[in-house]
């Protein structure tokens, strides 16, 4: 039906699986309820602050909170406390710092693209 | 793929030497970590204790198994420098997202595999439907690594496949069952080293051999199709896109942003590297530590791929539209018997024994920690003291090998390796990457978003993977 090699066809595949994907998930969200702000901090951008982004969630031990196994299921993470993480610890130096490296390999696969165009 | 006839190598005592010795330190390196291992986290997880520079060396390790190494030199030989997309744009800005954007809420959240983020951010039934797919693809892409080591032992001692595969599994389910994802690792890093006292003597003497870079180019603009395979850009080779500038639209957004990013922000094999990390600036240091060496690979094997293309007779007559009984597949294995003198070979064969094996180890240590905790311990038999989950853990090493000597002989049966792990990506990686990053940027994306968005994009890829297979 679709006449591509096999590599473009798998790429075609990828977008629509991608394409799709967002779609149906956004199509399902407006007949479903969303999670309250409080249960994603942490765990979606706009909810974590800077300065907290990189705060540690604890779940709580399983003993703690009471055991409801219906159909197998425990809910581990019903409740999550936060506490903070230092986010720079062992960042001392330049070379140990994430941006500061992460934009150096970049520059490094641009010089890298330049020598070979 | 790798026809057999052609893998046959001039192997002499000298080169079993290095081999053997390199066996021993693997299986050295898997009693040494069982030391330390006290519980399923220290199990499965390293308990959260490498250091940076550690898990970076084998977050790119875990990722030089046998189809990059095999595939991409195939690729050199075949396309020439257009090749390195894969690496420059196909990884490294999908690499350092992952470490700077993603890795806060990864290692934050504390979750101990992808699926219990998933768990965490949207409900359980999307931790468990993507639980499911990945434990599925690890054991079908573990067979395809060990179908690879399995050729590789053929080749030097000349075994049969039904022998090869089961011993070579052995090998990797020895010091992963020992020592877990702390041996997994730990050799991951030797793996690094290893790799690369097979790549470069092979590139170094493969470009004495044509005469240095120049004469690199000279010859292989003088073969079919020419001067196009001494530039990167605009690819039209590698995308098949006649028009430069859709060409080059084609490689930034497709190769570099649903595919790169598709795989390397939500696999697990690679994300658990970075999840053993001891902190959170190891953590998010992981994929960049990584992404140096992944910018400079591409020197060492799509220039030896470029080479094998001109030096290797069966190779050039391939280019020229000849008959040949031999593919680009067969690049690697045809240099190394073409460039390397003996001694060098043994390293080299080390080399690719370790590449196997990395990537093989990769699969299975990371289906055992998605399996332990995800599908065992929140979904089947939850609220069990953490003893029983270390040897669900260690259970499911021992699984995974079998199952996996079993998909090694469905991946033998399939003609192009590189294909199968294509459409599997598409399938299992891209509605992943979706969902993922929806969910990161909209808060009110609900729980039952997260499944149905999954299944239906891989609904969506299976649909044109059939269509493109019966057009």
């Amino acid at each position: 039906m679709i006449e591509v090699s096999s590599q473009a066809g798998s790429f075609i595949g990828a977008s629509a699986a991608f394409v799709v994907g967002i779609a149906v998930a956004a199509i399902v969200t407006t007949f479903t309820t969303s999670k309250p702000d409080a249960e994603l901090v942490g765990l979606v951008w706009s909810l974590t602050p800077r300065a907290d982004r990189g705060q540690r969630r604890r779940a709580v031990p399983d003993e703690a909170v009471p055991e409801q196994v219906t159909a197998g299921a425990v809910r581990r993470h019903t409740a999550v406390e936060s506490v903070p993480v230092a986010m720079h610890e062992e960042e001392g130096a330049w070379w140990q710092s994430p941006v500061v490296m992460g934009v150096l390999v970049l520059v490094l696969t641009l010089a890298l693209y330049l020598m070979f165009v | 793929m790798l026809a057999q006839a052609d893998l046959r190598l001039d192997t002499i005592w000298v080169d079993y030497v290095f081999v053997v010795f390199y066996f021993v330190l693997v299986l050295g390196i898997g009693v040494l970590a069982r030391r330390s291992i006290a519980s399923s986290l220290d199990f499965l997880l390293s308990g959260r204790s490498l250091p940076a520079w550690v898990t970076g060396l084998a977050f790119i390790s875990a990722n030089l198994g046998a189809i990059e190494l095999i595939g991409m030199m195939a690729n050199g030989a075949e396309y020439g420098i257009a090749t390195v997309h894969y690496y420059w744009i196909g990884a490294i800005p999908a690499m350092v997202f992952l470490g700077i954007v993603m890795m806060p809420f990864y290692y934050g959240s504390k979750a101990r595999s992808v699926p219990e983020f998933l768990l965490m951010r949207f409900n359980a039934t999307t931790q468990r439907v993507n639980g499911i797919t990945f434990a599925l693809a690890s054991v079908l892409i573990a067979g395809v690594n060990l179908y690879a080591l399995g050729l590789i032992l053929e080749a030097m001692l000349g075994w049969s496949l039904q022998l090869a595969i089961p011993v070579a599994a052995l090998v990797v389910l020895s010091y992963t069952f020992l020592g877990g994802l702390n041996a997994a690792i730990y050799n991951e890093v030797l793996q690094f080293f290893v790799i690369l006292a097979l790549l470069i003597p092979l590139t170094v003497t493969g470009l004495a051999r044509v005469g240095g870079w120049d004469g690199l180019v000279a010859q292989v603009s003088a073969l079919p199709p020419g001067q196009e395979q001494v530039s990167a850009w605009p690819g039209s080779t590698l995308t098949e896109i006649a028009n430069p500038f859709l060409s080059v639209l084609g490689i930034v957004f497709g190769l570099g942003f649903v595919l790169s990013f598709g795989y390397w922000t939500t696999n697990f094999a690679e994300v658990q590297r970075a999840l053993s990390a001891r902190s959170m600036s190891a953590a998010r240091r992981t994929p960049i530590i990584g992404a140096f060496p992944k910018a400079l690979i591409p020197l060492v094997i799509v220039i030896p791929g470029m080479i094998a293309g001109v030096l290797v007779p069966q190779l050039t007559t391939l280019k020229q539209g000849g008959e040949t009984e031999v593919t680009y597949n067969n690049a690697l294995s045809l240099l190394m018997n073409e460039v390397l003198p003996n001694g060098i070979l043994g390293v080299a064969l080390a080399g690719l024994l370790a590449s196997f094996m990395a990537g093989m180890a990769a699969n299975v240590s990371s289906l055992n920690t998605v399996f332990t905790y995800d599908l065992w311990q929140d979904w089947i038999r939850p609220g069990r003291p953490d003893d029983y989950y270390l040897r669900v853990g260690r259970t499911v090493t021992v699984v995974g090998c079998l199952v996996a000597i079993g998909t090694a002989f469905i991946a033998g049966s399939f003609e192009n390796l590189m294909d199968y792990i294509q459409a599997l990506f598409s399938f299992f990686n891209a509605p992943l990457f979706a969902i993922f990053i929806l969910g990161l940027f909209w808060k009110r994306m609900s729980g039952p978003a997260g499944w149905t968005g999954l299944i239906s994009g891989t609904i969506a890829a299976v649909i044109v993977d059939t269509l493109v297979r019966t057009g």
